[in-house]
C-alpha cells in the first residue's frame, strides 16, 4: 500500500508541473504567476526525490522558493505605490500587472493552443529521451520537457524583465530534473541554486531599476 | 598561500569591500586598478610551486585549492590567462573614472574576472558553465544604468547565456561516456550537437548574435565593450581547453569547417551590418561579431594539417589589438557625449546626427575614434592589422573564398569609418576650434592612439606578453 502511495509521487509531481507551468505561461497577474513559480518547484522537488536524497533535492525546492520570495518582495513593495498619483512606480508596476487591462478572449486561446503544441512536442519526445538519457523516468522526461518547452515559449514571446526570469528559471528547473537523473553531486546543486537565486536577485534589480534614481 | 585563493578569492572579497565604497569612485578606481594590475604583474614574476624569500617572509603559491570536494588549479602554465585576465581588467578599470561609468562598474568588473578565472580554474571543467553564468548574473546590473528600463539586449545576453548553460554541462557529462567508449559514434555525435550548442549561445555566433549590437547600445559603451570582450575571451579558452583535452574532438575535420563557417558568418554580417548603421555604438557591436569571427576563423587553422602552433599564435596575436581598439573605441565614444546629453538614452546618444562636428570640439577623441575604427576592420599600418594579415594570408591557402568575404566584411567597417569621419568632420570650420577634453582623457586617448599605431608597425609589443599562453594548451600549443 505504502509503495503504491510512494509510486504515485512521480506522477503527482509531473501533473503539479503541467498545471503550474500552464499557469504561469497563461496568468497575466503577477501574484498568480509566483504563486504557479513556487508550486512549479514543489512539483520538481518531487521528481528529483527519486534520484537525490531529500537533502540534496531540497536545495532546488529551497532556492527556487527564496526566488518566489525575492520576486514577490520587489514586486509588492512597487504595488504599494501604486495607488499615488502620478507616481513613476505606478508605470513601472502596470508592466507586471496587466490583470486589471482588457485582454481579449483570443489571445488566452492562443496561449492555450501554443501550450497544447508544446504538449504534443513533448509527449512525441518522451520515448526518445528515456532512451537517450540512462536511468530517467517516464514522469521525469515528461516534467522536465514541459518545463523547458512551456519555460522556451514563454521567453519566446515576452520581453518583460518579470516574465523573462519566470521563464528562464522555469527552463533551468527542467534541466535540473534532467540532471538529477544523471549527476548526483553536492557541488552541482549548490551551484545550480545560486545560479536560480542569482536569477531572481537580477530580476528584481532589473524590476527596481527604473525606480531608482539616476546616477549620472 | 595558495594561487586559486590570491586570483579568485581575495579579488572577490575586494569586489564585496569596494562594492560598499562605491560612492567613492575616485578611491575605487585606484584600488581596483592598483590590485589588478599587482595581480597582473605577480602572475608574470612570481613562480608557482616554488618557495619564495622576500625579506623576512618566506612563502610558497601552491597551485591547488580544494573546495566542496572540487579543485581549483591555477599552475605556472595558467600564469598568462591571469596576466591577460588582470592586464585587460586594469586597462579597462584606468580608463572608468575618465570615462565616467557607473558606480557598480569596478566591484562588479572585479567580481566578474574572479568568477571568469575561477572558470578556468575549476576541476572538472564542467563546472566552468556555472561559473561563466553567475559571472553573466554579476555583469547584469553594471549594464543597466539606475533610472532607465531594462533593454531587450540586456534580457537577451541574459536568456542566451543562461540557455548556453545546460548544454554545457550536459555535454560535460556525455564526455565522461565518450571517455570510457570513444568508438561509439552515436555518443560523439551527441556530445558534438550539445557542444556546439552551447557555444553557439555563448558566443552569440549567428543566429544568436542579436544582443550584441542591441546591449552595445542600450548600456552604457564602456561597460558594453567590457563585457563584450571579456566574455567571448575567456569562453574561446575554455573552449580551446575543450580540443586541447579530447583528441576525438580536435581531430574531426568537421569541426574546423563548422568555425570556419560560423567566423565567416559573423565577419560578413558585422562588416555588413556595420557599414549601413547610423548608431556609433551599435557599430561597435557589429565590430564585437566582426571581432569574435575572426578569432573563431583562428581556431578552424586546423591542428591536423597545421600542427597546431600556428592556430594558437593567431589566436593570441589577434585577441589583444583587438580588445585594446575596442577599449578605445568604448572610451572615444564616452568622450563624445556632451553633459547634456546625460538625459538622453544611451540609445539616442550615439546616432550619427547627434554627432555632427563634433571633431570640433573633441578632435582627440574624434581621431582615436577614426583609428579605432580602423584598427579593428584590420586597415593597415594600424594594430588590427598585422595579425589579421596573418590569418588572411592562412585562410587563402586554404579556400580563399573565405579570404574575399571577410574581406568584405572588414571593407564594411571601413566604410562605417569613413561614414563616422564625414559625420564628425561636418561644419569644421563654421564653429571655432576648441579642445574639451579633460586632462585625463587626453592623457589616456594620446597613449591610445600611439599604441594603436605602434601596434601596426612592431605588432610584437602586444604578443610578448602573453607568449607563454600557448603552454596551456599541452596539445595545441606545443605540436
Amino acid at each position: 500500500m505504502v509503495d503504491q502511495v510512494l509510486g504515485l509521487i512521480p506522477i503527482f509531481g509531473a501533473v503539479v508541473i503541467g498545471f503550474s507551468s500552464l499557469l504561469l505561461l497563461i496568468s497575466s497577474n503577477w501574484r498568480w504567476s509566483i504563486v504557479a513559480l513556487a508550486l512549479q518547484y514543489f512539483g520538481a522537488l518531487l521528481l528529483i526525490l527519486i534520484e537525490w536524497r531529500i537533502p540534496m533535492a531540497a536545495t532546488v525546492v529551497l532556492a527556487g522558493w527564496i526566488a518566489c520570495f525575492v520576486l514577490f518582495t520587489v514586486i509588492s513593495s512597487l504595488s504599494r505605490g501604486k495607488d499615488d498619483s502620478d507616481n513613476e512606480q505606478n508605470s513601472t508596476i502596470n508592466m507586471f500587472d496587466i490583470s486589471s487591462q482588457y485582454q481579449p478572449s483570443s489571445a488566452f486561446l492562443f496561449r492555450l493552443i501554443a501550450a497544447g503544441v508544446v504538449g504534443l512536442a513533448v509527449i512525441s519526445l518522451v520515448p526518445g529521451l528515456t532512451d537517450w538519457i540512462p536511468g530517467i523516468t517516464l514522469e521525469q522526461s515528461l516534467g522536465g520537457l514541459i518545463l523547458i518547452g512551456l519555460g522556451l515559449l514563454h521567453l519566446g514571446w515576452t520581453a518583460n524583465p518579470f516574465r523573462v526570469i519566470t521563464g528562464l528559471l522555469t527552463v533551468l528547473t527542467g534541466f535540473e530534473i534532467f540532471y538529477s537523473a544523471v549527476e548526483i553531486s553536492a557541488l552541482v546543486a549548490g551551484l545550480l541554486a545560486v545560479v536560480t537565486l542569482g536569477l531572481s536577485l537580477v530580476g528584481a534589480y532589473m524590476i527596481i531599476a527604473p525606480t531608482l534614481e539616476s546616477i549620472s | 598561500m595558495s594561487a586559486p585563493i590570491l586570483w579568485i578569492a581575495m579579488p572577490a572579497l575586494l569586489s564585496l569591500i569596494l562594492f560598499f565604497l562605491r560612492e567613492r569612485i575616485r578611491l575605487i578606481t585606484v584600488i581596483g586598478t592598483i590590485t589588478a594590475l599587482l595581480l597582473a604583474v605577480v602572475a608574470w614574476f612570481i613562480p608557482f610551486e616554488e618557495i619564495i624569500n622576500i625579506g623576512p617572509l618566506e612563502f610558497e603559491l601552491t597551485a591547488s585549492y580544494v573546495f566542496l570536494g572540487r579543485q581549483f588549479v591555477l599552475d605556472a602554465a595558467r600564469s598568462s590567462v591571469l596576466v591577460l585576465l588582470y592586464g585587460v581588467v586594469a586597462f579597462w578599470f584606468a580608463g572608468s573614472k575618465v570615462a565616467n561609468t557607473n558606480t557598480f562598474f569596478v566591484p562588479g568588473g572585479l567580481l566578474v574576472v574572479s568568477l571568469l578565472v575561477g572558470a578556468l580554474a575549476v576541476e572538472p571543467f564542467l563546472y566552468a558553465a556555472l561559473f561563466i553564468e553567475m559571472a553573466v548574473l554579476v555583469s547584469i546590473p553594471m549594464l543597466i544604468s539606475p533610472g532607465s528600463m531594462v533593454g531587450r539586449g540586456i534580457l537577451r545576453f541574459l536568456t542566451f547565456q543562461t540557455l548556453g548553460i545546460p548544454f554545457i554541462l550536459f555535454t560535460g557529462w556525455l564526455l565522461a561516456g565518450v571517455e570510457s567508449s570513444p568508438g561509439d559514434s552515436t555518443l560523439v555525435l551527441q556530445a558534438s550537437i550539445l557542444l556546439i550548442f552551447g557555444f553557439l549561445f555563448l558566443l552569440a555566433v549567428f543566429p544568436f548574435h542579436s544582443w550584441i549590437p542591441m546591449l552595445a547600445n542600450e548600456s552604457h559603451p564602456y561597460v558594453a565593450a567590457y563585457i563584450l570582450y571579456l566574455f567571448p575571451m575567456v569562453i574561446m579558452l575554455f573552449g580551446l581547453g575543450f580540443l586541447d583535452r579530447y583528441v576525438w574532438l580536435r581531430s574531426t575535420p568537421d569541426l574546423y569547417s563548422i568555425l570556419r563557417f560560423a567566423g565567416t558568418i559573423m565577419v560578413i554580417i558585422g562588416g555588413l551590418w556595420g557599414a549601413f548603421d547610423k548608431n556609433l555604438s551599435r557599430i561597435m557591436g557589429y565590430a564585437v561579431m566582426m571581432g569574435i569571427g575572426f578569432l573563431l576563423l583562428a581556431l578552424s587553422v586546423s591542428p591536423v594539417d597545421d600542427g597546431g602552433g600556428y592556430m594558437i599564435t593567431i589566436f593570441i596575436a589577434l585577441l589583444i589589438p583587438y580588445g585594446f581598439g575596442l577599449g578605445i573605441w568604448a572610451l572615444a565614444l564616452t568622450v563624445l557625449r556632451n553633459p547634456r546629453d546625460g538625459e538622453l538614452p544611451f540609445s539616442d546618444i550615439y546616432v550619427f546626427e547627434n554627432l555632427q562636428g563634433k571633431a570640433n570640439k573633441f578632435p582627440l577623441a574624434a581621431s582615436s575614434l577614426i583609428l579605432a575604427i580602423f584598427s579593428s576592420a584590420g586597415f593597415p599600418l594600424l594594430a588590427g592589422y598585422p595579425p589579421r594579415f596573418a590569418l588572411w594570408t592562412n585562410l587563402t591557402q586554404q579556400n580563399p573564398l573565405i579570404t574575399l568575404a571577410t574581406l568584405l566584411g572588414s571593407t564594411g567597417l571601413i566604410i562605417a569609418g569613413l561614414r563616422t569621419f564625414s559625420v564628425l568632420v561636418k561644419g569644421l570650420g563654421e564653429n571655432p576650434f576648441t579642445i574639451m577634453e579633460s586632462r585625463g582623457q587626453k592623457l589616456l586617448l594620446v597613449i591610445g592612439m600611439l599604441l594603436l599605431l605602434i601596434g601596426g608597425i612592431v605588432p610584437q609589443i602586444f604578443s610578448i606578453p602573453y607568449s607563454r599562453l600557448a603552454e596551456i594548451f599541452v596539445h595545441l600549443g606545443n605540436n
